[in-house]
């Protein structure tokens, strides 16, 4: 699936910018987009070290397991078959839900290298794994942390004027997109 | 955050865990990860910045924005709804400058800030998640993310309009 996407994207990418603005422009835009990898990657490697070195020591105190065993029934209820990563998966939400996107990547990497332990064929994505990665993707968001803090920076008159609107929109597509996994790990 | 993090510790040493060597052995792992999705990373970005710089996005919200207008959506935020899905700075120098034409409380700042606060940049995320596993056919993931985020971005506009 993602090989086709890539593959759609970047022929129309390539071929629009070419017919219009010539083979350089769409050269120095692919240039540009690869550049721009390495130094959000650089960006992203002081907040990865601070929050995997967190989730590490929360590891090492038996927390994460804790965490995993006090989350069971409410993950178990969304993923039946989590199992070992529910700890990690419960993290991720966590993160998330309170706007610091960032922080919520490490954390769900981890559960799927631990979903993936238990994947019997490796390369196809377990039920379990599609039903994160939908809920993950559909964003439920209690505190926008991040466009608060730009709106404030914009002047806003009211930055947290949004919670709600933003609640709402959020809950309305998590919801949704709880309900259709539930269905579609039932028929497997 | 930040007190969680110190309670964490405290409590780690209460344990007497070795929390230092606990958190570099942590922090170690980072390297590698990044290191396993940056290709992935780079992959779609590459493809963000061809279909931006290259025109190709603006083109088809010329192409959509008529029969989205007849249904209510505003077509100013068409750019960021689509461009939301593949990415997350381009998002938002999109919703900063809805911020700085229209101003951040009018209907259009708030619509802009509630969608990109309600929603996340599927295609990176996918990649990047399936790509560290290794999964190369991604079940059900797609077709229901990207249904979800058409709610959410139809959500952000009915809840600004009968809210504010």
């Amino acid at each position: 699936m993602m090989g086709w996407i890539f593959s759609v994207l970047f022929c129309i990418g390539t071929l629009y910018a070419t017919f219009t603005l010539g083979g350089d422009a769409a050269l120095s835009a692919m240039l540009l987009g690869a550049s721009e990898s390495v130094l959000l990657c650089i960006k992203l490697l002081g907040t990865y070290m601070l929050f995997m070195g967190l989730m590490s020591v929360a590891k090492e105190a038996g927390l994460l397991i804790a965490l995993s065993r006090r989350l069971k029934r409410v993950i178990s209820w969304l993923l039946p078959e989590a199992k070992q990563a529910t700890g990690a998966i419960a993290l991720n939400f966590a993160a998330n839900m309170l706007g610091m996107g960032n922080a919520a990547t490490p954390f769900g990497l981890e559960a799927m290298r631990l979903m993936q332990l238990e994947n019997k064929n490796k390369t196809t994505a377990t039920g379990t794994m599609c039903a994160f990665l939908a809920i993950n993707a559909s964003a439920l968001e209690i505190i926008p942390t991040t466009m608060i803090g730009l709106r404030a920076a914009y002047g806003s008159a009211s930055p947290a004027a949004i919670v709600l609107p933003t609640l709402i929109s959020s809950g309305t597509a998590t919801f949704v997109t709880v309900l259709i996994c539930r269905r579609l790990l039932k028929k497997r | 955050m930040p007190l969680l993090a110190c309670a964490l510790i405290i409590y780690a040493s209460i344990k007497r865990i070795n929390v230092y060597e606990a958190f570099v052995k942590g922090a170690l792992e980072a390297l590698p990860m990044l290191a396993k999705i940056l290709p992935y990373i780079a992959a779609m970005l590459i493809c963000v910045k061809l279909l931006v710089d290259g025109g190709a996005l603006n083109a088809l919200i010329g192409l959509i924005s008529g029969p989205l207008k007849a249904l209510g959506m505003p077509e100013e935020l068409l750019p960021l709804a689509l461009l939301r899905q593949f990415s997350g700075s381009g998002a938002m120098a999109i919703v900063a400058d809805i911020f700085e034409r229209y101003g951040t409380d009018s209907d259009l700042g708030l619509m802009a800030s509630t969608m990109m606060g309600a929603s996340e940049t599927i295609f990176y995320t996918l990649a990047l998640y399936f790509g560290s596993a290794g999964i190369k056919k991604t079940g059900f993931t797609l077709p229901v993310s990207l249904f979800a985020a058409l709610i959410s971005v139809v959500m952000s506009v009915i809840a600004i309009r009968a809210l504010f």
